[in-house]
């Protein structure tokens, strides 16, 4: 009786695990689809919602501008003054710089720096210069800063932008009204020259082979923002566009995007739009769906790729929020043209709006996708597609790790020419996981063997980032070939000695006691795809544009990918996967940015070691080892 | 001893009898006839003394320092002289009340309160006149602590002053009073004076305290100006403090207001005290700020003018310190330019030309320019010069935050010392017990040089470690500062993660950390405004000067200090600091909380009723009847 009961209850739990986890891949697959139409949906106008300011301190727009038709003079000559400077070498053009501050009457000091990465060297000087708020205890200061070098390839120097600086200095200097500091920061170099400041002023400054940092010499207190000019050129601008993704991702207090919006649609009328995109695109036009999901998009790749869009990325890391106001000219777009009179109108009035704040901006979000300049999704409402996806990861290899032993036994009987299966409790088919977590184990380690060889200096002749990559694909395809050959004559062997087991000895109860454990792919499998679900899930926390880039591109092939007794076939899935690992997705950046592929393995390592982006640590450490035994696993013997 | 105080003691005596046989028959207190039976008192007079000090700054600033003096006195032997507890408030003329009887219900001895806004840039002003330029609010006294009443002294201290001042003072709690161990000495010339002439000298044998805080954050407006110019004599009715309009005075780049009381020798033998208060303004104008132009007026400055000097006041002047014509590329006039009011102080290295417009002459016995406002002004023949030319003061010290994000940072002390020679300083620091420092972080970097053994710079040390809740941590040092040499102090810390009760209404602002105090003794420079004392001004009346010096040399001599450089002692003020703690969001267990009382308050509630409640049927009369009957039984 108990027998009996027992297996009648074996029978329903092997056709409730049945059920379980034969639903789940279709489930998951469902998920698939439903994060996807989800991610689709972000940037749909019913599912934004309005920018607001939430920070009521800010008053946008509220103060007076002092800015007059005489600063804007003393504007165009100190433009002129700039233009000068700028034929000067970098260390006379940063003195220059500082005798003009200087002049106005504020402190003002220059500053070195010098970097070494493992491709180049990189020396550059920074100017800075602080007004003390009169009466101010100046335990709060504000910056704006100014690149030298403007993103805008067209043009040499950031010449209005540095302009517009020492214009407001002396339009500050004459305001009595100011309750926190503000400096002004001219940096030089990329990004690497404003991060030599900020460490410096920090007091974190290196003084070590790669790097050295000069110490500054004049502070102020505590920087609750910083607004970063790039006004490239000399001319007049009709679009102003903000950028303000940070390094890895990270933004600024949405507050920010929102004063200057605010400021630049009533106190000063500019143009405004996100970033510099190329379609003409802005608030006062019809909007569509379309439009939105590629502001959207653009987001996501400057948030993905990790490396700031300009200088105020650098300030992020220190709790400084701030963003880039960049300049451009749009040939085409209907939007009337300002010079450096709105410009300085919409500049001292953000300052003047940040000036009034009594706390750290921390009222807004700091979470948000913006699919146009005042529209936002926020972090509720965005999680939830990336998360799906990595659930479905999941529940596919729980699924898979199911299937490979949980499901009890049936045992087979022949009675009265009718087969009946007879589910066997407590009896269930091992799992071999040595294959599985050597090749994970082995492709982690080469992963991390290859980030290594990319960021280390070998010192040997002609060492370039493309030989190294070329030797990493080396190391890894040697690393995929030995372990699939490897399965493969292992394989062999074992059927042949199951064979000549077989053959020998005929003893049913033995076949029993010896089943052959599930193949090694789907354990391999299972693990890639609880790794991957980790991998995703966890990313999205951190920088959710790279979490989802990453996990629409390998949710698909991970999931559906498995070994086909058509060579042919696997071949083809071989090829799928090496198209998405890290060299494979290179050359499709290089081909469709046509770009040289040498240039953007080097921003990647630059990236790296300059700024501490996890773009490169990210691919090579996670994300390639995971390829690598998912490119294992599709070739493994299918058994 | 010199002519002039010859002449003032023997009409003093002839005021005094007076005086005396008034207050003796007015207020036959038991204290004054306690007194009497042992010494005969001879009350000296109140005296009361207004002074301007303008000087124009290189950066196109204008600073001014009032200063106004109150002398109450007696004479008598120091044994009796008490300072503040003793009998000198029984009657007031010229000294304000309140504060009298604030000095005298509390057992203050000597009691210093500075209310700043704005930072004093050293590097550009040089040192100012005032002895204490600390951002915020500063408070110090000596307390006689005879019964040992010391810390309710002090409580009551900062709360009267609180009240008196309208300023946040009752905020220096325990949590933030400190006992300074090498800084924040005595001053006043009497107990100089004292120690030296009696070696068994009463006050030493009198226990004291010496309670220190500082309220960093304190803003200081109209409202504390107010109660601070009711205690003037005068009030700003006319002389000197008819210039005070707040309208202008809280639109410069720095204003500081104080008041200091201590005890002091009215002459060489210490033959006469008396209790001084001080008042003190000091503003830092930016006259080049519109137009720049560096041309200033009386009237450009206050946007008042003076119509007659105060009647009560002993000493009524103006003094101008003439810029020295090397340190400008240009010209200057001053008018009125009195020949006869300019004099030269200090020798021919520390040479300082300064120009004295006495009010009283000006406005003695002629009543008809009496209503004609007194004109002071300076032109420059060109436009400002080209650039700012930074003066190099001896020693400057900056403080700042390092490192970055919420759960630890450190704390860097730069002190350069420009001076030639070596410098000994004492620098005091006070820290929030929500900073954990860690002693064993400290390091000393010279001239950017890890000091592995820094005996030399660090004579001593005293740290007093933070008590949660209870007791800030104090570092004092004694330093020798090499000369030209740059001496960088850097210590880590913890940031404590407070209960969310603690945290104050603008919790993401962050908390203001004091400044660090760096006690120096320097010599005279040239070109400089002056040092940090109210002494510095006696050497401007002439019957006072002998008497600095000699209390400079007192002083001297007991540091063995042979120098013959004159020092005086400075305090120069860091930064305050802005720190950020790890903040909770405060809206989301607001709208937690909000969200969960109204569950139980609405269901919990009613169903906890529900359940304890006893239901009974109500029936008729009739069985409630029945059921009481056998109840009953």
């Amino acid at each position: 009786m108990g027998l009996l009961s027992r297996l009648s209850k074996a029978k329903r739990r092997q056709m409730f695990g049945h059920f379980v986890l034969y639903t789940m891949p279709i489930l998951s697959y469902a998920m698939v689809a439903v994060s996807f139409l989800w991610l689709l949906a972000l940037p749909h106008r019913s599912y934004s919602k309005v920018t607001y300011i939430s920070e009521n301190a800010l008053q946008p727009g509220a103060a007076n501008v002092q800015f007059d038709w005489n600063d804007f003079v003393v504007a165009e000559a100190y433009r002129q003054t700039v233009n000068i400077i700028s034929e000067l070498p970098p260390l006379e053009r940063a003195e220059a710089l500082r005798r003009e501050f200087a002049q106005v009457g504020l402190k003002s000091a220059t500053q070195n720096y010098t970097l070494h990465t493992s491709t180049v060297t990189r020396h550059g000087v920074n100017t800075y210069a602080i007004f003390y708020a009169p009466r101010s205890d100046g335990t709060e200061a504000l910056i704006l800063s100014a690149p030298w070098k403007s993103r805008n390839p067209k043009f040499t120097a950031n010449t209005n932008g540095v302009a517009m600086l020492l214009a407001l200095a002396k339009v500050f200097k004459r305001g009595s009204h100011f309750s926190k500091d503000i400096i002004f920061v001219i940096s030089d170099g990329d990004t690497e020259g404003l991060q030599a400041w900020l460490k410096a002023y920090h007091g974190n400054e290196e003084r070590t082979k790669t790097r050295f940092e000069e110490t500054l010499h004049i502070r102020s207190g505590a920087i609750q923002a910083a607004l970063n000019l790039d006004f490239a050129g000399t001319g007049d601008y009709n679009v102003l566009g903000i950028f303000f993704e940070g390094v890895n991702g990270q933004l600024p207090n949405l507050d920010m995007i929102n004063t200057v919006v605010e400021i630049a649609r009533g106190k000063a009328p500019v143009e405004i739009t996100l970033h510099d995109d190329i379609m003409p695109y802005t608030e006062s036009m019809p909007r569509n769906y379309t439009n939105s999901l590629n502001k959207m998009f653009y987001m996501m790749k400057y948030q993905a790729a990790g490396t700031p869009t300009g200088n105020h990325g650098v300030y992020l890391k220190y709790k400084i929020d701030a963003i880039t106001l960049y300049g451009f000219d749009k040939p085409g777009w209907p939007s009337p043209r300002y010079n450096l009179f709105r410009l300085g109108a919409v500049v001292e009035s953000t300052v003047r709006s940040l000036n009034n704040l009594l706390e750290h901006l921390h009222q807004s979000f700091f979470f948000y996708l913006l699919s146009g300049v005042r529209r936002y999704t926020s972090i509720g409402l965005y999680m939830p597609p990336i998360i799906i996806l990595g659930v479905s990861f999941i529940l596919q290899a729980l699924s898979l790790w199911g299937i490979s032993s949980d499901l009890p036994l049936e045992l087979k009987v022949l009675s009265e020419a009718k087969a009946t299966a007879i589910v066997l409790p407590y009896s269930r088919r091992s799992r071999n996981l040595r294959v599985a977590t050597t090749v994970v184990n082995l492709s982690f380690i080469t992963g991390y063997g290859t980030f290594y060889l990319l960021t280390t200096n070998l010192g040997f002749p002609g060492e370039t980032p493309l030989i190294k990559l070329i030797a990493s694909v080396g190391i890894c395809s040697t690393l995929v070939f030995s372990a699939v050959s490897t399965a493969h004559i292992r394989h062999r062997v074992l059927k042949e000695r199951q064979i000549k087991a077989n053959s020998a000895d005929k003893t049913p109860e033995k076949n029993i006691a010896e089943l052959i454990p599930a193949a090694d792919w789907i354990i391999l499998k299972t693990f890639i795809l609880a790794l991957s679900a980790l991998f995703v899930t966890t990313l999205s926390a951190l920088n959710f544009s790279l979490a989802v880039f990453i996990g629409t591109t390998i949710v698909l092939p991970y999931k559906f990918f498995r070994p086909c007794s058509k060579r042919f076939l696997s071949a083809v899935q071989a090829a799928v996967l090496v198209m998405i690992s890290p060299p494979g997705l290179l050359f499709a950046t290089a081909w469709w940015f046509s770009k040289d592929v040498g240039l953007i393995l080097s921003w990647a390592i630059e990236g790296y070691e300059v700024l501490g982006t996890w773009l490169l640590p990210t691919l090579c450490c996670i994300y390639w080892p995971i390829n690598l035994a998912a490119i294992v696993m599709v070739l493994l013997p299918v058994s | 001893m010199r002519p002039i105080s010859g002449q003032m003691l023997l009409s003093t005596g002839v005021l005094l009898c007076i005086a005396s046989s008034l207050s003796t028959i007015a207020d036959a207190s038991q204290q004054a006839l306690h007194v009497k039976e042992t010494v005969p008192i001879l009350k000296a007079p109140e005296a009361f003394h207004e002074q301007l000090v303008l000087k124009p700054l290189n950066d196109g600033g204008a600073y001014s320092h009032f200063q106004f003096t109150t002398h109450i006195g007696t004479m008598m032997d120091e044994e009796h002289f008490d300072g503040a507890a003793s009998n000198l408030f029984s009657h007031y003329n010229l000294f304000p009340r309140s504060i009298g009887q604030i000095l005298h219900s509390f057992e203050v001895e000597e009691l210093h309160l500075t209310f700043t806004q704005g930072r004093w840039q050293y590097s550009d002003w040089g040192y100012p006149l005032a002895p204490s330029v600390g951002t915020g609010v500063e408070l110090w006294a000596w307390l006689n602590n005879n019964r040992l009443q010391a810390e309710g002294n002090w409580r009551g201290l900062t709360n009267t002053l609180s009240g008196l001042f309208c300023a946040s003072l009752n905020f220096i709690d325990d949590t933030i009073s400190i006992e300074p161990k090498l800084s924040f000495r005595n001053e006043g010339l009497y107990n100089v004076h004292s120690s030296k002439l009696s070696p068994s000298n009463t006050t030493s044998t009198t226990p004291r305290k010496l309670r220190y805080g500082s309220l960093p954050h304190e803003n200081v407006c109209t409202e504390n100006l107010t109660p601070w110019i009711k205690l003037l004599p005068c009030k700003s009715k006319s002389g000197i403090a008819s210039l005070l309009k707040s309208h202008k005075l809280f639109d410069t780049r720095f204003y500081s207001m104080a008041i200091h009381v201590r005890p002091v020798c009215e002459d060489d033998k210490c033959k006469v005290k008396s209790l001084e208060l001080v008042q003190t303004i000091t503003t830092v104008f930016d006259v080049a700020r519109q137009d720049g132009s560096y041309d200033w007026s009386l009237s450009s400055l206050f946007e008042r003018e003076i119509t007659q000097a105060c009647p009560l006041a002993s000493t009524s002047n103006i003094i101008v310190h003439l810029p020295q014509t090397t340190q400008f590329d240009k010209q200057y006039e001053l008018t009125p330019m009195l020949p006869e009011g300019r004099y030269t102080i200090g020798s021919d290295e520390n040479k300082q030309e300064i120009a004295v417009y006495d009010l009283k002459k000006a406005y003695s016995g002629d009543t008809s320019s009496s209503s004609e406002p007194f004109k002071l002004s300076m032109q420059w023949e060109s436009s400002r010069p080209k650039s700012v030319q930074p003066i190099s003061p001896g020693i400057v010290a900056h403080r700042y935050f390092t490192g970055y994000g919420q759960e630890r940072g450190g704390l860097s002390i730069e002190i350069y010392n420009n001076d030639s020679q070596d410098v000994e300083a004492v620098l005091l620091d006070t820290l929030p017990w929500y900073l954990k420092l860690y002693l064993h972080t400290f390091t000393v970097h010279l001239n950017d040089q890890l000091l592995e053994n820094y005996r030399d710079i660090v004579k001593k040390m005293y740290y007093q470690q933070a008590v949660d809740r209870a007791r800030p941590a104090v570092l004092e040092l004694a330093l020798n500062l090499p000369s030209h040499s740059k001496i960088k102090f850097s210590i880590s810390f913890d940031k404590v993660f407070l209960k969310y009760t603690e945290h104050p209404p603008d919790a993401n602002r962050g908390f203001d950390i004091g400044y660090a105090v760096i006690t120096v003794p320097l010599a005279r420079q040239k070109g400089q405004i002056g040092y940090g004392s109210v002494d510095h001004l006696r050497i401007y009346q002439g019957r006072d000067a002998s008497l600095v010096q000699s209390r400079r040399l007192s002083t001297q001599q007991q540091e063995g200090n042979d120098d013959d450089n004159e020092t005086d002692k400075v305090r120069i003020y860091t930064e305050t600091l802005l720190l950020s703690l790890p903040t909770p969001d405060f809206s989301m267990p607001y709208n937690v909380i909000t969200l969960t009382c109204t569950v139980i308050a609405l269901f919990f509630g009613s169903m906890f009723n529900l359940m304890t409640r006893n239901f009974e049927v109500v029936g008729s009369d009739k069985t409630k009847g029945k059921d009481k009957e056998k109840k009953d039984e």
